[in-house]
């Protein structure tokens, strides 16, 4: 289990994560959701002790990071963003490096080794300089180093970025039987769709807080049934949103280039919107129609989209 | 303590993957200490060699005396002489191809010996300066010195020339004439060598002997190790900046083995690339300088010791440095005036003083004169211990700054 309390991480007068508190529980994935520069990576990066907190506290498997330090990152595994690999060594040698910085050794260490090449797909490239790989299988081999030491909590920093479908499935399943095996795993992302599909809970992060967290069905209840509609033209009018309205939309957005708005059975309703917005507004050249997702959730919480905000 | 194994092991396999590394690591300095000693000459003077043309039209013992001056001692090293017939010996200096050409007339050996005027003909190339030079102060000095043999052994030239001509010359009086040569040579050795100047002349005989009885080789190749040690120190130093482009410093601040044993493996594979430096190098030296191989043992303990006082001077450097490149051209520009000064490119012993002063407070100029003292200079290898124990220190020093330094250089 991971349990953060009123973290916060300040930069001069930077606040990078402020006061934020989040479980993730054994045997459960909790995903931090939020744009580029929300405040994701520095909250991985103290927990996993590569950085200092500010303020708060962070125990990991019930032991505290900066008091029990060393069994706090023996029980916690880390996938870095940034591939952390020697590019001229061999893959088996890279798993021999970062397994005898856990304290691996011998045959356990040999084991092991053999076992994540195996979940990751690599037992056949193991002898292979990891030079020689393409990026997803850098990613997959970046991955396995952090789960050799069977790690009671994983923290996994935008694993999937840059990254195959092939080895994308390789790493989603690799960490469904993490999970299914106990593990508690952190997992950041700007990907609305590996989120849904992968966390059992979830917290929206953004300009260093928590904006807001619970399961993927509580969050979707938040938006509700209704799909996301945005329309871009040239539009004129705009202080009277009252035709809208009058559709029991949510309006999101209403500016003379964009007019976004949450709305039921969007698909079946488009034709009767788009014949209001060009009777009272004007021209519309572009539409687009999104099902209720975490991504809508976010614009109706911040007003942006997540890809946008960074 | 098994990461600190695995680090060490991994630093040495990378080493070897990087063979052009590894190379640079020992040719360069081979091969700047070679092309030195080329310069320079197995001597350590520079001889150039030029080519001596010799026609003897007389054929006599004495005209074959004159020729076999040239090629004895010093000269015999500046020319290569070659016995040649007038019409070559003109050919071959009209086509600018020789340095001096000697004509000796025919009837030389009589002329001289009946007191007449001779001729010895010297044709100088006039595309060269100082062989041509040489030779003609030697053709001066040798005609001079003939004159003054004449002047003092007049009489028993005469003796001589009746005894080659066939007269018949008593046991009497070429015992005479023996007596008379040795009281004139005693005479004039008494005027021209007085004792006092003898005494002076006898110590630095001494000097000389001792001095130039090691070549320039042998003062170039402790410099030569030490340069291979400065190559291999940054070349260690910059490995921390490789591993931190990869992540890999960034992501051990996240494991329980840290930065310590990181540290601890990194150094253990430098003393291993000094060793290896001290063992092809060191041993190449011996076998060049005709020296003991069992020396070879001195020469790794203090190139592993050197090596880690450069390194971690180097390593320190390379952390505070804010990106690769800055470490890479700060390091390189330490590297070369350390040589400079420190004794790698001109050993401390044909420096200005003041050059060699400022040279040996350096820490890879200390350590080379202290490892000199003892190579070159032969003295006590005991002489080493009070060096070693400050390079210790200044080890275990470093050690300590360079682990703090770590944590903030991986994070960064």
């Amino acid at each position: 289990m991971i349990e953060v309390k009123q973290l916060s991480k300040t930069f001069g007068t930077f606040i990078a994560v402020d006061k934020i508190d989040f479980i993730a529980k054994s045997g459960e994935i909790f995903g931090l959701l939020g744009p580029n520069g929300a405040g994701k990576s520095t909250t991985i990066n103290c927990i996993s002790g590569l950085i200092n907190a500010s303020e708060g506290s962070i125990s990991i498997n019930g032991f505290n990071i900066s008091t029990d330090t060393i069994k706090a990152k023996q029980s916690l595994g880390l996938v870095p963003q940034e591939l952390a690999l020697y590019e001229d060594l061999s893959a088996h040698e890279n798993l021999l490096f970062w397994g005898s910085a856990y304290g691996l050794e011998g045959d356990k260490l040999e084991k092991r080794i053999q076992q994540v090449l195996t979940d990751v797909g690599l037992e056949n490239r193991q002898k292979e300089d990891v030079k020689q790989f393409s990026g997803g299988m850098k990613r997959r081999l970046n991955f396995a180093c952090a789960i050799l030491h069977k790690p009671a909590a994983l923290l996994l920093d935008e694993p999937t970025v840059g990254v195959d479908p092939q080895s994308r499935e390789h790493l989603m399943n690799a960490i469904v039987e993490l999970k299914k095996a106990g593990t508690a795993v952190i997992y950041t992302t700007h990907y609305m769709e590996e989120a849904e599909r992968l966390c059992d809970n979830l917290a929206i992060i953004d300009q260093g807080k928590i904006i807001a967290s619970g399961t993927v069905n509580d969050l979707r209840s938040q938006v509700g049934e209704r799909d996301l509609i945005t329309l871009n033209g040239h539009f004129e009018n705009t202080d009277n949103q009252s035709h809208i309205k009058d559709l029991n939309a949510e309006i999101l957005e209403f500016s003379n280039e964009e007019l976004r708005f949450l709305i039921a059975d969007a698909s079946t309703r488009l034709t009767e919107v788009l014949n209001i917005v060009e009777k009272h507004y004007g021209k519309v050249i572009n539409v687009s129609i999104q099902q209720a997702n975490l991504e809508s959730l976010f614009i109706k919480l911040t007003g942006r989209a997540l890809r946008d905000a960074a | 303590m098994s990461f600190t194994k695995t680090v060490t092991r991994n630093s040495i396999k990378k080493l070897f993957n990087e063979k052009w590394q590894l190379a640079m690591f020992l040719i360069i300095p081979i091969m700047m200490g070679g092309l030195f000693s080329l310069i320079s000459g197995p001597g350590g003077q520079p001889k150039p060699i030029g080519t001596l043309l010799i026609t003897d039209n007389d054929d006599s013992i004495l005209s074959q005396l004159l020729i076999g001056g040239f090629g004895q001692g010093p000269m015999a090293e500046m020319f290569i002489s070659k016995k040649v017939t007038s019409v070559d010996g003109q050919k071959i200096m009209g086509d600018g191809e020789a340095s001096v050409w000697l004509e000796i007339e025919k009837g030389f050996a009589q002329n001289y010996l009946d007191n007449k005027p001779t001729t010895i003909k010297l044709v100088k190339n006039p595309s060269q300066n100082i062989l041509p030079q040489i030779a003609e102060t030697a053709v001066n000095l040798l005609a001079d010195g003939g004159h003054y043999v004449q002047v003092l052994f007049s009489n028993e030239l005469q003796q001589f020339n009746n005894l080659i001509s066939g007269n018949s010359v008593s046991d009497a009086q070429i015992a005479v004439m023996s007596v008379q040569i040795k009281n004139t040579i005693e005479n004039l050795e008494n005027q021209l060598f007085p004792a006092q100047i003898k005494a002076v002349k006898k110590k630095t005989e001494t000097i000389v002997k001792k001095t130039n009885s090691k070549s320039f080789m042998y003062y170039m190749f402790p410099g030569i190790l030490f340069m291979s040690l400065l190559f291999s120190s940054q070349g260690v130093a910059l490995e921390f900046w490789s591993d931190k482009s990869q992540g890999i410093s960034r992501r051990l601040l996240s494991s329980p083995s840290g930065l310590t044993q990181y540290l601890n493996g990194k150094l253990i594979a430098s003393i291993f690339v000094y060793a290896l430096i001290a063992l092809i190098i060191g041993s190449l030296g011996l076998l060049m300088l005709q020296l003991p191989l069992s020396n070879i043992l001195v020469i790794i303990f203090w190139l592993m010791l050197s090596g880690l006082v450069l390194g971690s001077m180097m390593l320190f450097v390379s952390l505070l440095m804010p990106s690769q490149k800055s470490a890479s051209v700060v390091t390189s520009a330490m590297v070369f005036p350390l040589m400079m000064l420190g004794g790698s490119f001109f050993p401390f012993d044909t420096m200005p003083k003041w050059m060699a002063a400022i040279g040996q407070f350096l820490p890879n100029g200390y350590l080379l004169h202290s490892f000199n003292q003892w190579f070159i200079h032969d003295i006590a290898l005991a002489s080493l211990l009070v060096p070693a124990g400050l390079a210790l220190l200044f080890i275990v020093i470093m050690w300590f700054v360079n682990k703090s330094l770590l944590p903030k250089f991986a994070r960064s």
